[in-house]
Parts: structure tokens; sequence; C-alpha cells
């Protein structure tokens, strides 16, 4: 329990690996607890928010009468507000430098785009796009990210003509800066977020295919980073396409860990995990996949998908298969006609518990109490797309604050699913009707 | 008094059973503050003053100290999560007095997700899960995908889609929630 108390503050910090993140984030899908503990300690600083856990418990501990144990507890909690504030300390100190070392950067550019350009004609097209949106969305990102005052940085030179950038870009190689990786990063992530106001769907595929290897070669390789940034410029009409799916025994349906996934005639190529699972990013026309493993013959599959695509596969398990391996696919394309249907506005607990809680949470008002009043109200509202209600009107009222009590309860309660039409959210209104009865 | 075990590997339920039996504050200490940084971060917001969600904080402990010598509580947690939440609610209450500040949009944001209550266990039946995650649009897709299917944590997530935190925060949730009505559906 100690821990997780530490976990949101690490959490908070940044101090968690990817792993430890998405625990606490899929714990925090099935605790509001957690979910609205993180929720609120966005409104401080995760060093802020550090202190004043420390403070409280500080203040709390001091008001138990007991004297065992406690000074060591406490000798360790200001132990770890002092831990808590170096680590911070350390972190302001480096992000002046890494504003530095752009400077740096920028300033040697213009020689160096004379001498050094290699302009890719994809590229200039694309950037100009960019260039003429100034894009919100750059700001807000970046914003969560610890790369943010970095950030800053690319913003402001959007202006600058691509073999420019080139240019900086082939400088940072050179500069044997602790800040390196650093800056090739946020060179990619200002990319990747101009991206976004160019073309929201390709943008994410895109980058998708950077990433796994910005991963893989975490520390060192700048040059790395700073070439694919530029494979990824160039490939922009190549529109890659993530292709995710498991692999399964077409006898039986069991998942086939290990089975290798190339994009043919390319070196593409991926393996299914313990569960049949594979994600591979086709950058180039081919859109065939070949499925293969020890002793199976491989198998090809075409897909069609423009956008990301899922793709579950069944392969004939029988060894001497030949050519006649069997394959299976289903769910190609993103946007089949599935579902068309509709489905009302609900509270996203379902209806039931919904009542449940309307039941347990409402407070009779009190003036509603002295003159004995009960009856049915019933509230009216708007649930738009993303789900937010708005709009309440009293359909029917009993008045004395039963109905403010009902909206209070509505606005407090569950969220809201939005309209579902034909698989899109739509807004529409929703009606709740709850009676006030009162007890004995 | 002291028990076999130290105090900081006693359940919670351990911990208010020997308040009650002492009335020592020092295990309600040990207990609640395993629970500060969450009580904390829920006051924080909805009260969005540091200063006033500290108060609460403590507040809240005060009232701890009295109510769990009467009350019977049996899941602390959950027990702790409403009552701090109804603690700032009314604390809002009795500040803005009015209605209107409670259809303030901030609130209807932080409605709470009542997950724990209905049953259905997204994780538990990957086949469907698929043709559910089919029927997502494609942002939900993608982010729902990676979280639940890759393990990607949500800062992981935006790095690769291009999104922003928010955005992917809100597009697994919300993803999580389709899912779920298409499971109950279908099941």
């Amino acid at each position: 329990m100690d821990k997780r108390r530490d976990n949101i503050e690490k959490y908070l910090k940044g101090e968690l690996t990817s792993a430890e993140m998405h625990a606490l984030e899929k714990e925090a899908l099935n605790d509001p607890f957690l979910a609205e503990a993180l929720e609120g300690s966005e409104q401080v600083s995760a060093v802020d928010f550090s202190k004043d856990v420390a403070e409280l418990n500080k203040k709390i501990m001091k008001r138990k009468s007991a004297s065992w144990t406690w000074p060591v507890r406490i000798a360790a909690s200001l132990l770890l507000l002092a831990v808590s504030i170096f680590i911070i300390w350390i972190t302001l100190r480096q992000e002046p430098e890494q504003s530095l070392a752009l400077e740096q950067t920028i300033s040697p550019k213009e020689n160096l785009s004379n001498t050094q350009t290699k302009p890719v004609p994809a590229t200039s097209e694309a950037e100009k796009t960019n260039e003429e949106s100034t894009n919100p969305l750059i700001a807000e990102s970046k914003k969560e990210t610890p790369t943010a005052s970095p950030a800053k940085q690319p913003k402001q030179r959007s202006k600058k003509s691509t073999s420019e950038r080139k240019a900086e870009t082939k400088k940072t190689e050179q500069t044997p800066e602790v800040s390196e990786t650093l800056t090739a990063e946020t060179k990619i992530d200002d990319t990747v977020s101009k991206r976004i106001a160019e073309s929201q769907l390709h943008t994410k595929r895109e980058v998708a295919t950077i990433d796994p290897n910005k991963k893989n070669e975490l520390q060192p390789p700048s040059a790395n980073e700073i070439k694919l940034a530029e494979g990824y410029i160039a490939a922009i009409d190549a529109r890659p396409t993530i292709v995710t799916g498991r692999v399964m025994s077409a006898e039986d349906g069991t998942p086939l860990p290990d089975v290798s996934i190339a994009i043919k005639g390319t070196s593409v190529m991926t393996k299914s995990d313990a569960y049949g699972r594979y994600t591979i990013t086709a950058n180039s026309q081919e859109k065939t996949l070949v499925y293969s493993s020890e002793g199976l013959e491989s198998t090809e599959v075409k897909f069609d998908g423009v956008d990301s695509t899922y793709l579950p596969v069944k392969i004939e398990m029988t060894e001497a298969a030949q050519e006649e391996a069997a394959v299976e696919t289903s769910g190609m394309r993103d946007f089949g006609p599935t579902n068309v249907y509709t489905i009302p506005a609900h509270p996203e607990t379902g209806n039931r518990i919904f009542k449940q809680y309307l039941e347990k949470n409402h407070q009779y008002p009190k003036e509603a109490k002295e003159t004995k009043l009960e009856g049915t109200v019933i509230i009216e509202f708007k649930v738009d797309a993303t789900g937010e209600l708005s709009e309440f009107k009293i359909i029917r009222g009993i008045g004395n604050g039963c109905d403010e009590e009902l909206i209070r309860l509505i606005l407090q309660g569950a969220k809201w699913v939005p309209t579902t039409k034909d698989g899109l959210p739509v807004a529409d209104k929703a009606r709740v009707k709850f009676k006030f009865e009162l007890e004995e | 008094m002291l028990s076999k075990k130290p105090h900081t590997e006693m359940s919670d339920t351990e911990l208010i059973a020997q308040y009650k039996l002492t009335g020592e504050s020092a295990w309600l200490g040990t207990l609640y503050t395993r629970y500060t940084s969450l009580v904390y971060g829920v006051c924080l917001k909805y009260l969005k003053d540091r200063d006033d969600a500290k108060d609460g904080v403590m507040q809240l402990y005060e009232k701890l100290t009295e109510t769990l010598k009467i009350h019977e509580v049996q899941h602390f947690k959950s027990w702790l999560y409403v009552t701090a939440r109804n603690q700032c609610l009314m604390q809002l209450r009795a500040k803005k007095g009015k209605i209107t500040q409670e259809i303030s949009p901030f609130l209807m944001e932080t409605a709470p997700e009542m997950h724990l209550e209905d049953g259905v266990d997204v994780e538990a039946n990957l086949g469907k899960l698929e043709e559910c995650i089919q029927k997502l649009n494609p942002e939900q897709k993608i982010c729902v995908r990676l979280f639940f299917l890759e393990e990607k944590c949500y800062k992981d997530i935006a790095q690769v889609t291009g999104y922003d935190l928010n955005q992917v925060k809100s597009f697994i949730q919300n993803g999580k929630r389709n899912l779920k009505i298409c499971m109950e559906q279908n099941g």
C-alpha cells in the first residue's frame, strides 16, 4: 500500500518504466479512486504533489499520540522528500542545458544548409502544408511529455525550410552533446505533432513506424533516429499501414506463437508472441504478408487496408501442407458495414446500477422532507457525442429542491455513453425518471 | 498492544480493528497514510486548490477518527473514496450554495466511472474482444489495441500515435466502454 503511494508519485514524475506505467493506468481504469486521484494530481506539478503528500503524512503522524516507530517513519518521509527535491533539482538543472543544445544546433545552420542539403521532393511539399497550419496540438501535447521545454524550440523554427531542417539534423548528428538524443527525439516529436494537422489518420501509423526502432536502440543512436526521421518524411506518400492480428491454428483456433510474419519482398518482419499476436508496419506498396514457421509451408495473405488493418489469420498446421494452406481472414477493412444499428444513450454502468445509484445516493431535500413532498421527477438532457451532459430541462418537476437534486445525481453519477448510430457516437437527448419517496 | 506483525504489513481491516480496540490513533495514521496521495488527488480534483485540498485531507482524517470508532466499515478503500468525494462535493456546495455551480462542466467530466460494479471482464474473452475491437472507431481501435494487447502505457501510445496524452486517455476509456457494451450485447 505504501508502495502504491510511491507509485503515484513516481508515475507523475515519470520515474516508472513503461510496464509499470501501463500497470498503473490499467488499474486506474478499474479503480475510480485511483483514476480520480490521478486526474486531480494533474492540477499541480509532480514535485508539489509529492511535497504536499509528504507534508500531509507528517501532519497525520503528528496527530498520533503513540510514539513508537513514528520518528523513523517521519525521518523516512523527510528523506523521501529530500530525495525527490534533489531529483527535481537535477531535472530542473538539466532543462536549460537542453534548450541550449538546441540553440547551438540552430545557429550554424546557414553554412550547413548550402553544403549538405539533399532535398527530398516529397518532404518539401509535406513541410509546406505543415507550415501553413499553426497547430494548436503541438503546444497541447507537449505539455504532457517530459521533453516539454525543448519542444518549444522546434515550434518557433517551424517557418524554416526543409533544407535548413535537414542541415540541423545533420549538425545534431555531429554534436557529441549529452542531450543529443533528446534533441533528435524532440525533432521527431515535433514533426509528428505537425503531421497531425495535416492528416490525422495517416500520421499515427507513420509515427508508429518509427517507434519500435526508436525504442530498441534507445540509448546512443541519435544518428539512427535522425535517419529514421528522414526516412519517415520521405515515406509520407507510401502510406504505411499497421497490420495487427493473431495467428491461429486453422484446426482448433489455438494461437500460434513464434510465427514469422514478413512483408513480402521486404526485410520487414516480426514474430507472433506467445498469444499469437503480432503487429507489423507495412511501408511499401507491397500488400502481402508472408506467414512462416518452422515445419510449416509459408502462407501468403494479401491485405488491402489503407488505415490500420486487423488481420487475424488461421493457418493449417499440417506439416505436409504444400500449396493449399488454408487461410481464413476476416475483418480486413477498417470501416466495414458491420454495425448498422442505434444504441440509445445510457449510463455506462447500465440502467439497473444507475437506478441503484440514484436510490442509494439521493439526499432528500430538507424543504421537501418538511413538507412531506413526494413525487416523480423527469429530467431531460443532452448527451453529446463525447458523452458530455448539458442542457438540463425539467420535464416533470415537483420542486422544493427535488428536481435539482436529481440533476445533481445525474451529473455526479456514472459517465454517459452517447447514442451510437451506425457505430458512430452522436449527440442525442436522454431522460432520467426518479421517484422521490419518503421512508417510513 | 504491539501486535506480532509490524503495523505496516497489517491489512486495512486489521488496523481498523486495532484502532477500535485501543483507541490509539497511530493505527489510524498508518491506515490513512496509505491513501494520502489518493485522497489528496481526489480533493485536488474537486476543490481545484492546493490548500483547500490539503485541508480536505486533514478534515477527512479528523472525521475518520470519530467515524471509525462508531461505524463498521467493510471495505475501507471504497468507503474512503465515497466519503472523500462526498466531503469535497459538500464543501463545494457549501461554498457556492447554488445548483448552477453543480452543472458546471468540470463536475460533469469528473463523474465517477463505476467500472467496478459491472463485472464484465473485458480482458477475459480475447476472441470476442477482437470482434468488438473491429467495431470501434479508428482512434479508439488503435489506442485500445496498443493498451490492452500490446500493453503499452499512455505515454508510449501518445508517442506512437501522435495523439496527446489526454486524447489517448479518453480514447482508451471510451473504447473500453464501447467494448464493454459490445461484449454485453453479444454475450
